[in-house]
């Protein structure tokens, strides 16, 4: 099972990002407002979704890390938490590529843009964190607070375009866009979805290693006692 | 002028470059950091009830 998954999600992941290329750049027609340039959408709404899927991932493992103590499931936090960092920074970054050309701007206070760099450096301040803390049951008690601080935002996020008049479009519909827009959507979708579960496999793994490792190191031997101030002067 | 955007394909060509790029290097420093932990058998958690 482990294998078949080691090697199926990558395979369906790079083949769903063939085909999803090929749908969004030659086969779906052009946007009737933003011509060609909205086809960035089919690559920055899956990197969102992965994103969000990624730090959800995190909240759910750090709950289940306080309730439970596992050092399984804070293995998996820090694994979500970095992939939800790696896809966070991705939307950024392609949000500003899609934004220059349409806003005018590479990047503007808007409350989706605002939530969105609020929940990556907040995960990328739970990474920091997650390194300077080297007790390991500390360090999973504190971060696993702070991821669940941190999750906070994903629902401010997701709703900051309904709540706000705000700059960013809201979600599109099905019923709102031509059916190959929607295909194109799901099936690059489907591939980063499947690549982000494929990553957050492969760094959890990373993740239990380093942890079994720490944990299988010997106790730091007691300091020597020290000196008297006295005696060494 | 019918109010469609013309052109911006190399915004669109930045956007596809940066995504397969990332996914691409993110990907092999994933494989390389696991190839460099292997060994590392992580049943001692499970061993040690964790």
């Amino acid at each position: 099972m482990r294998r078949t998954l080691d090697l199926g999600l990558p395979i369906l992941g790079v083949l769903g990002l063939i085909a999803g290329g090929v749908l969004g750049l030659v086969v779906a027609p052009g946007d009737r407002d933003m011509g060609d340039v909205y086809r960035i959408m089919y690559v920055h709404v899956p990197a969102a979704w992965a994103a969000l899927l990624a730090v959800t991932v995190t909240f759910v493992a750090s709950l289940v890390y306080l309730f439970k103590g596992s050092f399984k499931a804070d293995a998996v936090a820090e694994a979500s938490a970095e992939v939800g960092v790696f896809f966070g920074a991705l939307l950024i970054v392609l949000g500003s590529i899609w934004a220059r050309p349409t806003w005018g701007v590479w990047w503007d206070w808007d409350p989706r843009l605002t939530t969105a760099a609020i929940l990556l450096f907040a995960f990328a301040g739970y990474l920091a964190l997650r390194r300077f803390v080297d007790d390991p049951e500390r360090r999973a008690t504190w971060s696993a607070v702070a991821a669940i601080v941190a999750d906070a935002d994903v629902p401010i996020l997701w709703s900051s375009v309904r709540w706000w008049r705000s700059l960013h479009q809201p979600q599109n519909t099905a019923a709102s866009t031509h059916s190959v827009m929607s295909e194109s959507l799901w099936l690059n979708a489907a591939a980063f979805i499947l690549l982000a579960i494929w990553f957050i496999r492969l760094r959890a793994r990373v993740a239990e290693r380093r942890l079994a490792e720490e944990l299988a190191e010997p106790p730091p031997e007691e300091a020597p006692a020290k000196t008297s101030m006295r005696s060494g002067a | 002028m019918n109010g469609t955007m013309v052109g911006g394909w190399e915004y669109v060509w930045a956007a596809y470059g940066i995504t397969w790029a990332a996914l691409a290097i993110y990907a092999v420093s994933l494989l390389w950091r696991e190839k460099k932990t292997r060994g590392k058998d992580p049943a001692k958690l499970h061993e040690d009830g964790l």
